[in-house]
């Protein structure tokens, strides 16, 4: 036997086993090396790959909560994209850093803890307990897997810990705390005294060479923005109406389907009376119940009065007291039997005895509404205009793919495209980074695109942009202007302007700088120098680095001094925004300590400092860690 | 390779094979089970250890928030006498370290972080707990002992809150030259807040925003 098989094995056919034996080891692992059907990455970390649509599905995530945070404060525009991406990432890269390092640090969760944590989430309880079909249910309807969903719960528990374990930990020493409170909770004691630039306008000497020299070199303020105009196509659905095709017969076609949302659903008013047959209930019962409500009838079509009878024998308890009244009454809304018979039922009538599975019914309808049979001729612009909607809609999903075709295969003219879909072109006027679009083209992505550097450095239309919905845009720089200065000779006004204020805050320093050096003689105070010269001066007092009503570049100043080591008064200088130049004495600087505090202030500091020496201890560590790790960040292609 | 004429010669060449190397493929496929065996023993003894101080580490944290201070450190301290090599154990000796200076053992809380510092299973672990020894050390005013913990090197991301240190030091011992070049150095560096260390470089005579 074993010789018959060798035998065999040196034919064709142990060749072809082996061939097929070795294809899938061969091919095992190739695409790894191809790159088959991997997601594009952004980021590697240890070997694990963070892709961009897990970014783009957090960076989403991100945004929701900002925008549930901010509520109408939110504004779309308010986070750069790429910049939050950005921040996106990475948070994810320190995240799987230290997921990674729990995991090395064999931080693990047993299955009881993991139970626990899962047992606690509201979401898979019901009322009030744990419940395993909410659970599965509930894990199913995240796309994810039983097991999977509790991989992730075990790896953010670790994570939890580990954090915790830093974060949590960190106290504050009580030398910390009263270092702190001290400097932040500093107060000064200064004065101020304000140097008015205004005062100095007159003394200045205008001369044609100076405003020119100083024009020459303050260039920068006279720069003008880069500006364009913008030629585009515009794609709207509604402006798509006018050129859909209409013949009698589509419309009434469109009329006959979409009747509903041309013709109000038909109601009626109507009364009924039932005797009732208890469900299950016996021959008898059901032939007494008819007789009686025979009798009933016999007496209606004998001009009995309908409210009168319905109110002494109808069984139902809902409408009897109405003289057996139901209201409006809507397809959909009673039994399938009853429903039946009270919109056959003309107007007026007694009906027979209906049955259903209460019993019989008596009824009568005793008002129509709506339904009207408006036939389409009398609806027929309504149903056009809407046809037309409707059609437009679907005939710019296709003139957007033909548009966005067009304008890229002739990209250096809007003309082609728009010829091939008889679109007008526009023009915009001047168009700067900061403003100038016209109204329903102001969009950040028309903006975008506008600088990019395909349209803007290489002249080529721009992609379909899509600016809200069902309305698309493609522009093309039309004439650019680049970022020039502004001509002397037709701004000279305004810069001889600039020239006298410029020149005044500069006498209005040298003024100070001047005092300053007379203040630090100590011949004279601030107060003394101050009414010398008639300019106003302000005591606020002991002044915290908050300082409300203190000109900003003055507190700062007066925070950044040093202060005179035997309690003198140390004098100051600082030019404020607006030109004018401060001169500030410094008089008393008093440290902050818990005691200057108020009371309910108190936990709060320090729970605050905790918080604050807390994060940045966490940032140490994530760091270190990460500086370790093998992180690769790849750029993020649009 | 010589060819067999008959089964016969073949089975006996088996048998012949199979009395020289049986033993060792028998002590082969042996080894090769103790091998597996001993593996998955490891990884369960390692899971059992992971498992089991992770579980006395939540037990501490609950603890510690629901400010059952004497439950926490007797959970602590059995995770640290039971599993002291694992990570937990680092945290809870933080943990440990931070319960004892808020109730005023500042002793006790050196020791720990002392521990920490000199055992835990990560260079990054050691720095944290390195940097806050120095910050009770410059608490506790123990100099010597601050001066020899900051001659040591740090990891880079830690480089500037030890020189917030040695700057907060030499501002302990008036001396403001020092203090300055420390916090101009932490600047440069970089440290989580900015505008406190800007006010103690403001304190001893800098200028922050000049540099």
């Amino acid at each position: 036997m074993l010789q018959a098989i060798r035998e065999k094995a040196q034919g064709w056919i142990a060749w072809a086993i082996v061939i097929l034996i070795s294809v899938p080891f061969a091919l095992w692992g190739i695409q790894e090396y191809l790159g088959v059907g991997a997601e594009p990455e952004v980021a590697v970390v240890e070997g694990d790959a963070i892709t961009e649509r897990m970014l783009d599905q957090r960076t989403r995530q991100v945004r929701e909560r900002m925008r549930a945070t901010l509520g109408d404060a939110y504004r779309a525009d308010l986070f750069e994209e790429s910049e939050l991406k950005q921040q996106t990432l990475d948070a994810m890269v320190e995240e799987m850093v230290l997921v990674n390092q729990a995991q090395a640090w064999n931080m693990r969760t047993s299955d009881a803890q993991a139970r626990g944590f899962i047992a606690s989430i509201p979401a898979f309880q019901r009322e009030g307990r744990f419940d395993q079909q909410v659970y599965e249910g509930s894990v199913r309807n995240l796309g994810q897997s039983r097991s999977g969903f509790e991989q992730s719960v075990r790896q953010d528990m670790a994570l939890d810990q580990l954090r915790s374990g830093i974060r949590e930990t960190t106290f504050v020493t009580e030398t910390n705390l009263r270092t702190r409170i001290g400097l932040t909770d500093q107060k000064r004691t200064f004065a101020y005294a304000r140097i008015p630039a205004a005062a100095y306008r007159d003394g200045v000497a205008v001369t044609a060479d100076a405003v020119r020299s100083f024009f020459d070199s303050n260039l920068d303020r006279y720069r003008t923005p880069e500006r364009m105009k913008l030629s585009y196509l515009l794609l709207d659905a509604t402006g798509l109406g006018g050129l859909v095709e209409v013949n009698e017969e589509t419309l009434r076609q469109y009329f006959d389907d979409h009747r509903a949302e041309f013709v109000a659903r038909e109601e009626r008013a109507m009364r009924h009376i039932l005797i009732a047959v208890a469900p299950g209930g016996g021959a008898d019962e059901i032939n007494s119940a008819r007789q009686k409500a025979e009798a009933l009838l016999e007496q209606l079509r004998a001009d009995g009065d309908f409210a009168e009878l319905a109110r002494d024998n109808s069984d139902d308890p809902g409408s009897a007291a109405n003289g057996g009244d139901l209201g409006w009454v809507e397809l959909g809304m009673m039994v399938p039997a009853f429903e039946d018979a009270a919109f056959a039922l003309p107007l007026g009538e007694i009906s027979d005895l209906v049955r259903t599975d209460f019993g019989f019914h008596i009824l009568q309808v005793t008002d129509v509404r709506g339904g009207s049979d408006a036939g389409f001729s009398e609806l027929r612009d309504q149903v056009e205009s809407a046809y037309r909607k409707f059609e437009a809609e679907n005939l710019y999903f296709d003139y957007a793919e033909r548009l966005a075709e067009s304008a890229y295969e002739n990209a250096d003219s809007l003309m082609p495209a728009a010829e091939a879909l008889d679109l007008q072109i526009q023009t915009t006027g001047w168009v700067t980074r900061d403003a100038g679009l016209p109204e329903g083209l102001d969009s950040p992505r028309v903006l975008n695109a506008a600088f990019s550097d395909d349209v803007l450095q290489a002249g080529n239309n721009s992609d379909l942009i899509e600016i809200g919905p069902q309305r698309a845009v493609v522009i093309r720089v039309a004439e650019y202007e680049p970022t020039g200065v502004l001509r002397f000779d037709e701004n000279r006004a305004a810069i001889e302007q600039d020239f006298v204020s410029f020149e005044a805050s500069k006498a209005a320093e040298k003024t100070g700088q001047q005092m300053l050096s007379l203040l630090s003689t100590g011949d004279k105070t601030l107060q003394q120098v101050a009414s010398d010269h008639a300019w106003q001066i302000e005591s606020p007092g002991a002044v915290g680095r908050a300082g409300a009503g203190v000109p900003a570049e003055v507190l700062a100043e007066a925070f950044a001094m040093q202060p005179a080591r035997d309690g003198g008064a140390v004098h100051g200088g600082v030019a404020s925004g607006q030109g004018d130049f401060y001169l500030i004495a410094l008089t008393a600087t008093e440290l902050g300590s818990m005691d200057t505090l108020a009371d309910a202030e108190r936990p709060l500091v320090s729970e605050q400092a905790a918080g604050q020496v807390a994060g940045a201890q966490m940032r140490y560590f994530t760091q270190s860690l990460r500086n370790r790790s093998d992180v690769e960040i790849k750029p993020v292609g649009d | 390779m010589s060819t067999y004429q008959t089964e016969e010669e073949q089975v006996e060449a088996i048998k012949n094979w199979w009395k020289e190397n049986g033993k060792s493929v028998i002590g082969g496929i042996v080894l090769g089970f103790a091998i597996i065996g001993g593996w998955q023993g490891w990884q369960g003894y390692e899971r059992n250890q992971g498992e089991a101080a992770s579980a006395y580490f939540d037990a501490m944290r609950q603890a510690a928030r629901s400010g059952q201070q004497a439950k926490a450190i007797e959970d602590g301290k059995r995770l640290i006498g039971e599993y002291g090599g694992t990570a937990y154990a680092s945290f809870a000796a933080l943990e440990l370290a931070r319960l004892s200076y808020l109730g005023g053992e500042k002793a006790a809380a050196r020791e720990h972080l002392q521990w920490v510092t000199e055992s835990a299973p990560d260079p990054a672990i050691r720095e944290v707990a390195r940097l806050r020894l120095a910050q009770l050390l410059l608490d506790i005013d123990d100099v010597p002992a601050l001066q020899a913990l900051l001659g040591e090197p740090a990891l880079p991301a830690f480089a500037g809150e030890f020189a917030v240190v040695r700057g907060d030091l030499a501002r302990q011992q008036g001396d403001h030259e020092a203090a300055r070049l420390a916090y101009q150095e932490a600047l440069t560096s970089g440290v989580g807040d900015q505008e406190l260390l800007r006010m103690k470089l403001v304190d001893v005579g800098g200028r922050p925003s000049a540099s």
